[in-house]
């Protein structure tokens, strides 16, 4: 983190080379979460292209009270909007307009939200298909705190939601994640 | 959960892709702030990818979007309070319909008052300086029968608008009866009637 700070200030002083180092850490993790939103690697090129585009030509703003890849991820996830808008893909919806969709995630009416129920959440590699199947702010709050480590707060600043939110998504996404691995286990059991 | 157990290998970026998406970066950067003064990049506006064109030109397109609707809106807007005071005017009754028109009509003529007061006022400081300049002794002025006509038609106007005023003030306490409407014109009528005379003798200009 120190020397992440060292190589900001550098950034922003001019240098390359430190502008290239800060590319190197963080151009994977970016790259790979934003594959999570689309098969063409076109796309996902050209958005994190552009964040870091962004992020370099606006170094000189930030103050350094969040992770660079806060900020980054934040930029990164703004021009995909911005691209999936334009081409009227837009996917992203409300957390809580989402959360009431009939038939994906479960009501709040019929399921109590527990932290626990979540806390027993496993990973098994089907998981990724279901995954893919929500919307884009479901999807995120999970890859960002499940994945990459983000914390509640770094979620809600990177996708604009409240952090409550940001919770409550996370905890619904892991509860249709498991009821659709159980779903799968009696299938499997009965066949 | 660790990302290499989530994300699968084609889903990272090889060095191949990771080396060219930095040149394109570079590309676009690097002339302006790499290479050049340290935070010269504040003052200068963002420069976006050669790919980002397109863009822009959906945001500008959005923008003339946008002021197309605000003037649509605009005109809606319009027709809407129109409709709405066209609806109101005539949902009104058909006594305040009648009331609006004399009260217009009045208010029409009373344009045309101030001109009238100020030739009243002429024709009296005409005859002043005709009963100086004969050095009369007569201690009360004398005033011509036309503005002594028209001081009398002021004043009966001023009485008109006085009872017209009691009458409304008690029509809006809530006594609307066919009695007090049928005064209330009668008032109105007589006001006209005396305007009326005076645009025909003249002393009212129009």
């Amino acid at each position: 983190m120190h020397d992440e700070t060292h190589l900001i200030e550098q950034a922003q002083n001019g240098s390359q080379t430190a502008y290239k180092a800060l590319y190197e850490a963080h151009v994977t993790p970016l790259y790979r979460f934003l594959r999570q939103y689309s098969s063409n690697t076109s796309d996902v090129e050209e958005w994190t292209q552009r964040a870091f585009i962004k992020a370099f030509q606006h170094l000189a703003t930030f103050r350094g009270t969040s992770r660079f890849s806060t900020w980054l991820f934040t930029l990164a996830l703004n021009e995909m909007r911005m691209d999936k808008r334009s081409a009227k893909r837009a996917t992203f919806l409300f957390v809580e307009t989402a959360l009431d969709e009939a038939g994906s995630l479960p009501s709040k009416a019929s399921n109590n939200i527990s932290n626990e129920a979540a806390d027993d959440f496993a990973w098994h590699d089907m998981m990724k298909a279901w995954l893919a199947r929500l919307n884009d702010t479901k999807r995120a709050v999970f890859v960002l705190y499940e994945v990459e480590g983000y914390s509640h707060a770094e979620i809600a600043e990177i996708l604009g939601i409240q952090e409550s939110a940001s919770r409550t998504t996370l905890t619904r996404t892991k509860q249709f994640l498991q009821q659709q691995w159980k779903h799968h286990c009696s299938e499997e059991n009965k066949l | 959960m660790t990302p290499e157990k989530f994300y699968t290998p084609d889903e990272k970026p090889t060095d191949r892709q990771k080396t060219q998406m930095w040149e394109n970066i570079q590309k676009i950067v690097a002339d302006r702030s790499l290479t050049a003064q340290p935070q010269a990049m504040q003052a200068q506006p963002a420069q976006r990818p050669a790919t980002t064109t397109i863009f822009s030109i959906l945001d500008r397109r959005s923008f003339y979007y946008g002021m197309a609707a605000a003037v649509v809106l605009c005109f809606a807007m319009y027709g809407a309070y129109a409709a709405l005071q066209q609806g109101l005017s005539a949902g009104r009754p058909t006594d305040a319909k009648l009331d609006a028109a004399y009260q217009t009509a009045i208010r029409e003529f009373e344009k045309a008052m101030p001109s009238s007061t100020e030739r009243a006022e002429q024709i009296r400081n005409r005859k002043s300086r005709t009963e100086s300049r004969a050095e009369t002794f007569d201690a009360a002025p004398q005033h011509t029968p036309q503005a002594e006509m028209f001081a009398a038609r002021k004043e009966q106007m001023g009485m008109l608008d006085t009872e017209i005023a009691q009458l409304r003030a008690t029509m809006r306490s809530g006594d609307r009866s066919p009695i007090m409407q049928t005064k209330l014109r009668q008032l109105y009528k007589m006001k006209l009637e005396i305007l009326q005379d005076m645009v025909e003798s003249g002393e009212i200009e129009l």
